[in-house]
């Protein structure tokens, strides 16, 4: 064995990333941390074992880390560049990260203490770490709103990908507009699957309300048969997104089928911009999902609302009183957003 | 002949011995230093041929290398065996006649000699390959066909494109003037767009790029910005024509387009008409109406891209601000709404192209409905020379 200055690891036991990281510190300069982010199963397999190997010569312990990351604690620094080396050509391409116990001290505390920035997957592995991270914290339970006088009874519930949560948790990645509707759309399909097991449904709906049910269909999924259809209103909506329309034949033809298996069907992402550009009263979906904006007061927008019916219309970022004004009297299907949650919420304390 | 040397002894095996050998290319590699490499693969070998007797008596030819000085001798995990020696390596040769004798003729490919540095990243792969990792990017096998884009391939996909020379994945055809009375196809400007399907063969065979939009439109960025590129140099601008260019909102607002503009002789912005899809619009619209505006205030034409006809009923083209429609073909287009049909010939024949031209049918209900512009396979063959 060579180095015999190194300290051995305790049997190569796995121990929690705090607790190697305090042992670590107790060690000498000219330590690192190595962490690796195996993309699939076997990779992880292989990078747990020449971790393991590369504890034995270069000290140090290995443990797991957030997200199924792998870690070498407290290794030393030139062999555990040349074990990194090795993992990035075995596993193809950066998987893997370098931190210095000495200078990188503050961003390798913020990964251990499960820091979402610090925990952002990279490209590469962004895929596997979305099949992976818990739906729960970026599901998001919404109650909407009709609205009388004031906020009166809920509509419908809907459960989506809090977009805000998500592009923190991506970190770098969240910046991209393209990366994060990818990945919206994978943890919607995620969502429908989850909805689809009685017991994770439950967990995410919580106590269900009389109305119907919202849910993100992505493109290309099917959503699972929902029952219903006939004459009995929908208990079950499909969001799709608007962009879905560029292809208007396939649309209707996805319209058609999920109306065969019992859901209405909502396109969302109608923001004042694409309101006048759009004919809105032709498109193929019983309700539109409009985000509010200051400029859907501009003449544009409200030339376009005027020519269709307000019941097919749900109002979303309804966060603040100039939103709520805004939508007052005009026959709104629904609203949604902060202020609707906190309005009804009153009601319920009431 | 037994146990003992099937068992590996002081030689490196399994996981370290991969490691090690990887290092051992690398550094050999590093220092360009010449070695000869002996590779048994066990791995590749008829699986009535994976009997322990087989292997007892392919180790056996095997011997002599364990015992020699300058031979380093690593057992993979996957049985594998490599060898590797420094030139003249008489003793690898030795051992590739006896194992050759030891096989039948069909069996002569589970030996290979190789030669680093040359062929290292051959070796490098068997290497991970015995670690049940696929090989690197490079040797790529082909996903099963209609796999969607992930981002492991976006990644791949994105740093082959960073190499590639994409002429190859450019589709250029020409947008013809077609008149009823006769004549040959007079090309207006040639449209210039990545191949999605030659992309995908080139850098990702058998992934479904469509299948991830929103990946797509990630790689669509890299691509159109090499496109951009390739388009700005000198050569390409000594024998100028007039172009269409398909481009998504986020490249014609980013630096790749701004470095291609600021390379433009004055007066070739008008010659130049830029494509925005449907689908790039209605998936953001801020992004759309930002690249429109930037590009006409500079004076380039704008197309509303590859449309289709359902669609002009829903996105009204009058409203959008754009000078050109790329209207798609489609073999129900005669049948559809007349209302339609006579949206589209409203007397502005400069305005609209009808793409994917692939019959005469198409031409014939072009001119029915007042289209003069054509862009296909049929309007290439047709192409006044």
């Amino acid at each position: 064995m060579p180095d015999t200055h190194v300290p051995r690891p305790q049997a190569a036991a796995e121990a929690p990333l705090q607790g190697a990281l305090r042992q670590a510190l107790r060690g000498g300069a000219g330590r690192v941390a190595l962490r690796v982010q195996p993309s699939l199963p076997h990779h992880a397999k292989v990078a747990r074992a020449l971790l393991m190997e590369g504890a034995l010569a270069a000290g140090g312990q290995v443990v797991e880390g957030p997200g199924g990351d792998l870690l070498l604690v407290g290794a030393e620094a030139a062999r555990a560049a040349r074990l990194r080396n090795l993992l990035d050509r075995l596993l193809g391409g950066a998987a893997t990260t370098i931190w210095s116990l000495d200078r990188d001290l503050a961003a390798l505390r913020a990964y251990a203490a499960g820091d979402s920035e610090a925990g952002a997957p990279d490209l590469a592995g962004l895929d596997a770490w979305l099949t992976r991270v818990p739906l729960e914290g970026l599901a998001r339970r919404r109650l909407a709103a009709r609205l009388g006088a004031q906020v009166a009874e809920p509509v419908f519930l809907r459960i989506d990908i809090a977009a805000a949560a998500l592009r923190r948790r991506l970190g770098a990645l969240g910046t991209d507009a393209d990366l994060l509707r990818h990945a919206m759309q994978r943890l919607a399909a995620r969502l429908l699957q989850a909805m689809a097991d009685p017991a994770q449904a439950r967990g995410l709906i919580g106590a269900r309300p009389a109305g119907p049910l919202h849910l993100p269909v992505p493109p290309a999924i099917m959503a699972p048969g929902g029952g219903g259809g006939g004459a009995t209103p929908h208990r079950l909506v499909a969001t799709l997104t608007v962009a879905e329309l560029a292809e208007p034949a396939a649309l209707e033809a996805r319209r058609a089928a999920l109306a065969a298996r019992g859901w209405a069907v909502e396109l969302e992402g109608i923001d004042a911009r694409l309101l006048p550009l759009l004919m809105l009263e032709s498109l193929p979906a019983d309700l539109l999902r409009l985000e509010w904006s200051p400029d859907l007061a501009g003449p544009a927008a409200q030339a376009a609302l005027r020519r269709i019916d307000p019941a097919r219309l749900v109002l979303c970022e309804v966060d603040g009183p100039e939103a709520l004004d805004w939508a007052q009297g005009r026959g709104l299907h629904g609203i949604e957003g902060s202020a609707v949650e906190a309005a009804l919420a009153a009601r319920r304390a009431a | 002949m037994s146990g003992e040397h099937l068992e590996p002894g002081s030689r490196p095996a399994g996981l370290r011995a991969a490691a090690e050998l990887a290092a051992l290319v690398r550094e050999t590699v590093a220092a360009n230093a010449s070695r000869e490499v002996l590779h048994l693969r066990i791995g590749a070998l008829a699986p009535e041929l994976r009997r322990p007797h087989h292997q007892r008596l392919l180790r056996d030819a095997l011997e002599p290398l364990f015992a020699a000085g300058r031979t380093r001798v690593f057992d993979l995990p996957n049985g594998d065996v490599v060898a590797v020696a420094p030139p003249p390596a008489l003793g690898l040769e030795t051992a590739r006649r006896a194992l050759l004798r030891a096989l039948d003729a069909s069996s002569a490919e589970v030996v290979m000699a190789l030669r680093l540095p040359e062929e290292a990243a051959q070796l490098l792969a068997a290497a991970s390959q015995s670690l049940g990792l696929e090989p690197p990017v490079t040797a790529r096998p082909p996903a099963l066909p209609g796999t969607p884009l992930g981002t492991a391939e976006l990644v791949a996909a994105e740093h082959a494109i960073g190499q590639a020379d994409l002429e190859s994945v450019t589709l250029s055809q020409s947008v013809c003037r077609l008149d009823p009375d006769g004549g040959a196809a007079r090309p207006i400007w040639e449209d210039r767009r990545i191949s999605w399907e030659a992309l995908a063969n080139a850098v990702l065979p058998g992934v479904a790029i469509a299948a991830a939009p929103a990946l797509q439109r990630r790689l669509a960025r890299a691509a159109e910005a090499r496109m951009l590129a390739e388009l700005a140099r000198p050569r390409a601008q000594g024998r100028w024509r007039a172009v269409g260019l398909a481009l998504a909102p986020a490249t014609l607002l980013g630096a790749g387009f701004a470095r291609f503009d600021a390379a433009l002789p004055a007066g070739r912005r008008q010659d130049i008409t830029l494509g925005l899809a449907p689908r790039d619009l209605l998936a953001d619209p801020a992004g759309f109406l930002a690249a429109r505006d930037a590009a006409r205030a500079r004076g380039y034409r704008l197309a509303l891209d590859d449309a289709p006809i359902e669609l002009l009923g829903l996105l009204p083209p009058v409203r959008l601000g754009l000078d050109v429609v790329r209207l798609r073909w489609s073999p129900a287009l005669p049948g559809a709404a007349p209302a339609l049909s006579e949206a589209l010939g409203a007397g502005e024949p400069d305005r609209l192209v009808l793409a994917g031209v692939d019959r005469p049918a198409a031409i014939a209900w072009g001119w029915e409905v007042g289209i003069r512009l054509f862009q296909g396979p049929l309007v290439e063959r047709r192409r006044e020379s």
